[in-house]
């Protein structure tokens, strides 16, 4: 377990970084071709929107994998150590559902009907856009079930 | 099925919200669960899930990845402090100069930026932890950092009034921006009497003023730092590059100060900087994304038709109609996003509020300063949960310290609502 | 005498003024056409998203109707990649009498079928010329290097190339500063840019190349089609040629008052230029088109009934 999170950690680490420094140098391309190279460049623009979709939807799915996402904790905090650790595991299961259905199926769904329709610019297919959704999904289903085993091993110990 | 509709939205949400479930997987939920009174499954599915993807397919939003990240290497590389202390030689002896000077700097960055989001990560990203530095109480730093985030949606350039133009019919862009001029520095200059106030209260510490030597000492380190807010600020002022592009050529010149100039950064240290840049750039997406859902879900229902006819049927006295409309877009603002908002209330308001003659600019400005309020109150606020991870504190904590600010910005909202004066002064001097 | 009640889902982006008339009319002449049992339910002005979502909820059935722009529509089926040439059509007259003839639009309309949904009818969308900050474009050389904010399509950034301009790809909500800052020298559009998205506050010289009309589309789903009766989709596909009798009028009537106001309200002085050059310098997409069957078949049709 602890081996398949810093599998999944360094993939989306190594993809993240790399997709963020290649969208900052093609935005300064963007400025520079406009004076420097006197004709601008067409592609960027379209390009840098889809990247920031898919560095978003897999930023997501490593915070979640971290579970950073922003909630409010009036109702954990009331519990003792071991129903939060409960608590957590229900969380994550959430997690789990909302990445099946929305993210999965959805998103799958999303993918399928936009395999056939050509981006204006770069001429890709939107699916390929979309496909960061079903993605983020199965990353999100692992880490919840990495999170899972971990805070059962966390209550195991609480329980001696 | 507005009333269902509405009901189960909001009740599923408030549940799950309560139940610590995180508030994006709430707000997509809820919307999920809100579609399938009115369609199948899968179809309630697949529109949440494009609704996530289409939110994000928007230029502009580049600007929060890039500014957090040039944040990042600000905070990283020593050159916010330098343009901290900068900052203190001028504001060092007024109660509270920090707040004045996160409050300030929110409304210059949110100018050029035009994003509250990337204003409130970049400088709260700064000042927050060095306020706390400082003494200042960290939940108070950061309530005043996410109250004065969205000046820069009213203080142009603003993408928000261009928006309103084009879907009012063509509303004077350059008014427009005057009046929301007015409108946004009305709102800082708020919020700076709230934070005057309470800093003093509090006796936070005022700087040890300086001696000559040292402040020239300060002004010397600042300048290449100070040079990033001439190139920022003068390229776009001058036609080089746009506000979102600007966000780019930060990153470049403050990594170039930091790993080349002040050599305070290695480049060993930047895959990190990136990742909690990508880090918190997956928190605040995922709620801008979930929230999108939460826009259609209402429309679908059919709740737009719904409110023209309750403000309708309420009463015809202008001043009544305003302050219906004001709590009307008040509740929308703290569920939709801000961009939707404006599209869809737009044609059904404007109508309303002309004729009882309403001036469209007056209108467009009291419009979008409800919609920015509603960005950062709960229970919907991406402002505020922005702000909340920024400055690493909890939603909850921070509710207190925001209640005088929102008192404050309640009031000039109400200023602004009821003395269109103030508004169309400017525009009707340059006769635009 | 029990019949069930069909209501169809219409939803459209933010629009101007004669097309959103028009839509209401639609569903006004549904509604009388059918006794009241189609009625029309209608989301307005991006309620349910912008125009390729629009495209994507109408494929899947949670939208009927959806009313999109010529331009978008290449992306889902590439025939209509036609309609973005430049200076395809000789005038307005020309390019009615195209969009007007079932040889020529039931092939394109039935082009999406596959995917689900197919077109009922065309809006007019006006004709598209450039307007620029500083400098009046009134021969070809004018244009040379000057940075034009161009939409997003393959076309139309080759059009810009071939003429000679430095296309800047942007979301329309940025020109407005852009231009006022300096960053684009001027953009494309119809005569509604200069009112109703005010850039005639930063842009006074607007010259009538004529470059592109690209027609609206309305776009009907299968599964909508499938609910009617045959007499109710005939009502459907009448309502529609009316409400683009309708909007034509409507358009053309808005258009010439948006003409007035910027020359009387902003000063924009128009210019009519010599396409002639034009013409010749975007010759090599026509050539490139040649390589595609099917478009260009669609092109030769397209010339075979124009006058000259
Ligand atoms: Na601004
Ligand atoms: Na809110």
């Amino acid at each position: 377990m602890h081996g398949l999170r810093t599998f999944l950690d360094r993939l989306i680490q190594l993809f993240c970084i790399s997709l963020l420094g290649v969208m900052v140098a093609v935005a300064l391309w963007q400025v520079a071709s406009r004076y420097v190279f006197g004709s601008p460049s067409t592609l960027s623009e379209e390009f840098l929107r889809f990247a920031l979709i898919w560095i978003s939807i897999m930023g997501a799915a490593y915070v979640a994998g971290q579970s950073q996402h922003v909630s409010m904790s009036l109702f954990v905090d009331l519990m003792s150590l071991r129903g939060q650790l409960k608590w957590g595991m229900v969380i994550q299961m959430v997690f789990l559902l909302f990445a099946v259905s929305v993210l999965i199926m959805g998103g799958g769904h999303a993918v399928s009907i936009s395999m056939t329709q050509i981006s204006p610019v770069l001429q890709i297919p939107m699916g390929l856009i979309y496909s960061a959704l079903p993605v983020s999904g199965v990353i999100i289903v692992l880490y919840s079930l990495i999170n899972t085993f971990d805070l059962y091993r966390t209550y195991r110990v609480h329980e001696e | 099925m507005v009333l269902e509709a509405s009901l189960t939205l909001i009740l599923t949400f408030a549940v799950l919200l309560f139940l610590s479930i995180p508030i994006g997987i709430c707000i997509a939920v809820a919307s999920t669960a809100t579609m399938l009174l009115m369609m199948p499954m899968d179809r309630a599915l697949f529109i949440t899930a494009q609704k996530m993807v289409s939110s994000l397919d928007t230029f502009a939003l580049l600007a929060v990845p890039f500014f957090i990240l040039s944040g990042e290497i600000m905070n990283n590389g020593g050159i916010a402090t330098r343009l901290v202390n900068f900052a203190k030689l001028f504001s060092g002896k007024i109660p509270g100069s920090l707040t004045h000077t996160n409050i300030v700097g929110n409304m210059m960055f949110g100018a050029v930026s035009g994003s509250a989001i990337a204003a409130s990560t970049s400088i709260g990203g700064v000042m927050v932890p060095m306020s706390e530095k400082e003494g200042y109480q960290r939940t108070f730093a950061a309530a005043a950092n996410i109250a004065s985030a969205p000046t820069g949606m009213l203080i142009p350039p603003t993408t928000a009034f261009i928006i309103y133009a084009l879907v009012s019919g063509g509303t004077s862009i350059a008014a427009l921006f005057m009046g929301g001029a007015v409108a946004g520095i009305l709102w800082g200059l708020g919020c700076m009497v709230v934070a005057y106030i309470v800093a003093k209260r509090q006796n936070y510490a005022m700087a040890q003023p300086l001696s000559r030597q040292q402040a020239w000492q300060v002004c010397r380190e600042a300048l290449p730092s100070l040079l990033l807010i001439f190139i920022v600020v003068g390229g776009i002022v001058f036609g080089v590059f746009t506000a979102i592009e600007a966000s780019a050529v930060a990153v470049l010149y403050t990594a170039f100060l930091s790993l080349v100039v002040y050599r305070s950064i290695r480049l060993i240290q930047l895959p990190a900087i990136m990742m909690s840049t990508v880090r918190m750039t997956g928190i605040i997406m995922f709620l801008l994304a979930a929230s999108s859902a939460m826009s259609f879900a209402m429309a679908f229902s059919g709740l737009p038709g719904a409110i023209s006819d309750i403000i309708l049927g309420i009463s015809d006295s202008q001043i009544m109609v305003l302050l219906i409309i004001n709590i009307f877009l008040l509740i929308i603002g703290t569920f939709m996003d801000i961009g939707p908002a404006i599209l869809i209330f737009t044609p059904i308001l404007l109508p309303i509020a002309t004729q009882l003659g309403v001036d469209p600019v007056h209108f467009g400005v009291v419009m979008i300063f409800n919609l920015s309020i509603g960005t950062i109150t709960p229970p919907v606020g991406s402002g505020l949960f922005v702000g909340a991870s920024v400055a690493q504190v909890r939603v909850e904590s921070l509710i207190r310290p925001l209640l005088p600010f929102y008192l404050a910005i309640i009031l000039v909202l109400l200023v602004v609502t009821y003395f269109p004066r103030l508004t169309l002064f400017l525009p009707q001097l340059f006769g635009v | 005498n029990v019949s069930a009640q069909t209501t169809l889902r219409l939803a459209y982006a933010s629009n101007s003024q004669p097309v959103k008339d028009a839509l209401a009319l639609f569903g006004k002449l549904v509604e009388e056409k059918t006794d009241g049992e189609v009625k029309v339910m209608y989301f307005p002005d991006s309620q349910l998203g912008g125009e390729r979502e629009l495209i994507e909820l109408t494929q899947t059935g949670a939208v009927d109707i959806t009313k999109v722009s010529g331009g978008l529509m290449e992306s889902f089926s590439p025939v209509y990649g036609v309609f973005s040439m430049p200076y395809l059509f000789d005038n307005e007259q020309h390019f009615y009498q195209v969009m007007d003839d079932p040889k020529i639009m039931d092939g394109v309309y039935q082009s999406t079928k596959h995917l689900g949904f197919v077109g009922l009818t065309w809006y007019d969308s006006g004709q598209r010329s450039f307007y620029t900050k500083s400098k009046p474009i009134k021969t070809l050389d004018d244009l040379k290097g000057m940075k034009i904010r161009v939409m997003q399509s393959q076309t139309a950034i080759k059009m810009m190339e071939l003429l000679g301009a430095a296309p800047v790809a942007m979301g329309q909500a940025e020109v407005y500063t852009s231009i006022q800052q300096g960053i684009l020298d001027g953009a494309e559009n119809n005569e509604f840019a200069l009112t109703v998205a005010r850039h005639a506050e930063v842009a006074k010289h607007y010259t009538m190349d004529t470059h592109t009309r690209i027609p609206d589309i309305v776009l009907i789903s299968d599964s909508a089609l499938a609910q009617l009766s045959d007499s109710e989709r005939q009502a459907v596909f009448e309502a529609a040629r009316e409400s683009t009798e309708f909007e034509k009028q409507a358009w053309k009537t808005a258009i010439e008052q948006a003409q007035q106001e910027s020359r009387d309200k902003f000063g924009v002085a128009f210019y009519d230029v010599d396409i002639a050059p034009f013409q010749q310098a975007v010759q090599p997409m026509y050539d490139e088109l040649k390589a595609n069957p099917a478009l260009y078949d669609l092109y030769q049709q397209i010339r075979s009934v124009a006058q000259n």
